[in-house]
């Protein structure tokens, strides 16, 4: 089966990638780094921590039950639980929003007058954002690891590639969510919007809800973050199932996005 | 990670074989027809109950102004957008149905050639060819030493011209059934336009059908062997070229010998069939208006032993002049004959107030 749609979306984005890739390896290993010094100013720290308020240690991945100055605790706070969803949602949303914005510039119309159905183009290029973001994914996770090792944070890699796997399902339900909306419009912004403020909107709901606040505990099913409980998954070293969720929401949003993309006209430029 | 070019069929075998069955379109059945085809988009009409019929094997002119809804009927042929109502069949398929079957009978040009800036036109082709299964090394370098394209250079870096010649490779390649052309001369220059001709007219002589649109009469007049006229998404008149042609006015500047009783006044073209206006100019010069046959106008000038005689084409304004008048342009709902020109033959000469004739 040929899939050169998907092969040359992958092509078009080899510079993306290693920039993408550089940067988060750059990322991660920097945080971790600074793991030896955390832990040995950790009773001063633990201080100032307990001073916040509850909400605000919530946004910064610090839970209750979970030591922050345990290695799990730091890998959590300083990586999976916020930077790195952060960065490689925008870097899927970028992605992803490159689908809807080729369509918006008349670059795909050369590709859909082919004999090629619309159904195959853009699952051929949700296919090449699966790559993209999985490939980052690796390369946070083979830095996490590395790196880990190298400053004694001693956190087993069994939890380092379950908290991988998670957040970059996650990454996809976002990522999925701009497809639909990107393939319900053909417009890049709105699909690009739409995709981050759903992602924005998650964290905090999350994060405000765990601090107990009522509103948010009410909405917070509705939360994708909800379901990305990378704290229990670093300490436990097992998959956390509600990942499974994450993935239904992908595979249903790709499911809408082949569906909405089949039932309007194409944009013209 | 490159793509590399598909290694698949040699393009001479193509024709035949990747034919699915056509439901039906033998030699003599359309490649396209529309039934009441109608496209709006809110409130306005893009295209407001087409009834066309292109035959396989022809040279389609589908003619308009910019906004008269060509490129929102290709549009809905080849399933970039759907039809409010209507029907539309090409080459005996249903775009929507049978949407990948059928384009691979079809070459596109778009009129607007958007191309992915960082690619090189050989890079393009060949995932055009991957995507068709097709070994198209050999049509795509003959067709670009015959355009002048230059294949190796990114996109972006071209002129509009050179990408329309990219584009156009991409739609002559496979050698398909139906071309269908938006705009295609755009930004080419004249030896290119005469190449492409030449690359339509070798098409139809195959047995292809070309389907040609555009806003310049020109660009269609020289190669169509049928042409309709769209206009606010109507169709107004569907003919022969030369048919159409022939019903307009043309305009012939004629001069003569300026000294009196050289230059005949306009009474003498009262009774001669064609002539719809006459006006003298100056230094002997008078311009003519003619519809149809030029014969009895020749004869009449004859005896005057004209020194010099200029024709003005007609061109795409006259034909919508002539089919619409330059005023009040009510859009007729159904094809009609053009409408008479205002000036009777037989009624005199509106005389030119720089006439010199005496």
């Amino acid at each position: 089966m040929s899939t050169v749609v998907a092969r040359r979306a992958l092509a078009d984005r080899r510079r993306w990638l290693v920039g993408w890739s550089v940067g988060i390896a750059a990322f991660v290993a920097v945080n971790i780094a600074f793991w030896p010094s955390f832990r040995d100013q950790s009773d001063e720290l633990n201080e100032m921590i307990e001073r916040m308020p509850e909400s605000i240690r919530a946004l910064f991945g610090m839970g209750e039950g979970v030591d922050p100055f345990s290695p799990v605790g730091y890998l959590s706070s300083q990586v999976y639980t916020f930077a790195l969803p952060m960065l490689l949602m925008i870097a899927g949303i970028g992605a992803v929003g490159a689908v809807a914005g080729d369509e918006e510039h008349g670059l795909l119309e050369t590709t859909y007058a082919l004999p090629i159905s619309r159904h195959r183009v853009l699952l051929e290029r949700w296919l090449a954002v699966v790559v993209l973001t999985t490939v980052l994914s690796v390369v946070g996770l083979v830095t996490t690891v590395i790196t880990a090792r190298a400053v004694d944070l001693e956190v087993s890699t069994a939890s380092m590639v379950w908290a991988s796997l998670a957040v970059t399902v996650l990454t996809w339900a976002i990522a999925g969510l701009g497809l639909a909306v990107g393939a319900a419009t053909g417009r890049r912004g709105v699909a690009m919007t739409v995709a981050t403020v759903v992602a924005v909107v998650s964290y905090l709901i999350t994060s405000l809800a765990d601090a107990g606040i009522g509103v948010f505990e009410t909405l917070e099913p509705l939360s994708v973050f909800t379901h990305y409980d990378v704290l229990a998954t670093l300490a436990r070293g097992t998959p956390d199932w509600s990942v499974l969720l994450l993935a239904l929401v992908a595979t249903v949003a790709t499911g809408a996005a082949l569906w909405l993309v089949d039932h309007r006209d194409l944009r013209a430029a | 990670m490159a793509v590399s070019v598909c290694s698949g069929r040699a393009y001479g075998d193509l024709v035949e074989r990747d034919l699915p069955d056509a439901g039906g379109t033998g030699t003599d059945a359309p490649a396209i027809v529309t039934r009441a085809l109608t496209k709006r988009f809110g409130d306005s009409v893009a295209l407001d109950g087409l009834d066309l019929e292109v035959r396989a094997g022809e040279v389609f002119g589908f003619l308009g102004p910019n906004g008269a809804g060509k490129t929102t009927t290709i549009r809905l042929l080849l399933d970039l957008a759907r039809p409010t109502s209507g029907s539309a069949t090409v080459l005996g398929l249903d775009p929507r149905r049978d949407g990948p079957v059928l384009r691979r009978r079809i070459g596109y040009l778009p009129g607007d050639v958007n191309l992915p800036a960082r690619l090189t036109g050989r890079a393009m082709l060949a995932d055009h060819a991957a995507v068709r299964g097709l070994d198209l090394h050999r049509p795509v370098d003959e067709l670009a030493e015959r355009l002048g394209a230059d294949l190796d250079r990114p996109m972006g870096d071209l002129s509009l011209g050179n990408r329309r010649k990219v584009a156009m490779i991409a739609a002559f390649a496979h050698r398909p059934d139906l071309l269908v052309l938006d705009e295609p001369t755009g930004g080419l220059d004249p030896l290119v336009q005469q190449t492409f001709r030449s690359l339509a007219r070798e098409a139809a002589a195959e047995g292809r059908t070309v389907f040609l649109s555009s806003h310049v009469l020109d660009e269609v007049q020289h190669v169509a062997d049928r042409v309709a006229v769209l206009r606010a998404g109507r169709l107004v008149a569907e003919d022969r070229i030369d048919v159409l042609l022939s019903r307009l006015n043309r305009t012939c500047v004629v001069r003569f010998d300026p000294r009196p009783g050289m230059v005949p006044s306009a009474e003498v073209f009262h009774r001669v069939p064609g002539v719809t206006e006459v006006h003298h100019l100056h230094d002997g010069e008078i311009e003519i208006s003619l519809e149809g046959p030029a014969g009895p106008l020749l004869e009449a000038l004859a005896p005057w032993s004209p020194l010099d005689l200029a024709t003005h084409e007609p061109d795409l304004e006259d034909l919508f002049l002539g089919y619409y008048g330059a005023e009040h342009a009510p859009a007729p709902t159904a094809p009609a004959r053009p409408t008479d020109p205002a000036v009777a033959p037989a009624a005199p000469a509106v005389p030119d107030p720089a006439s010199v004739t005496r």
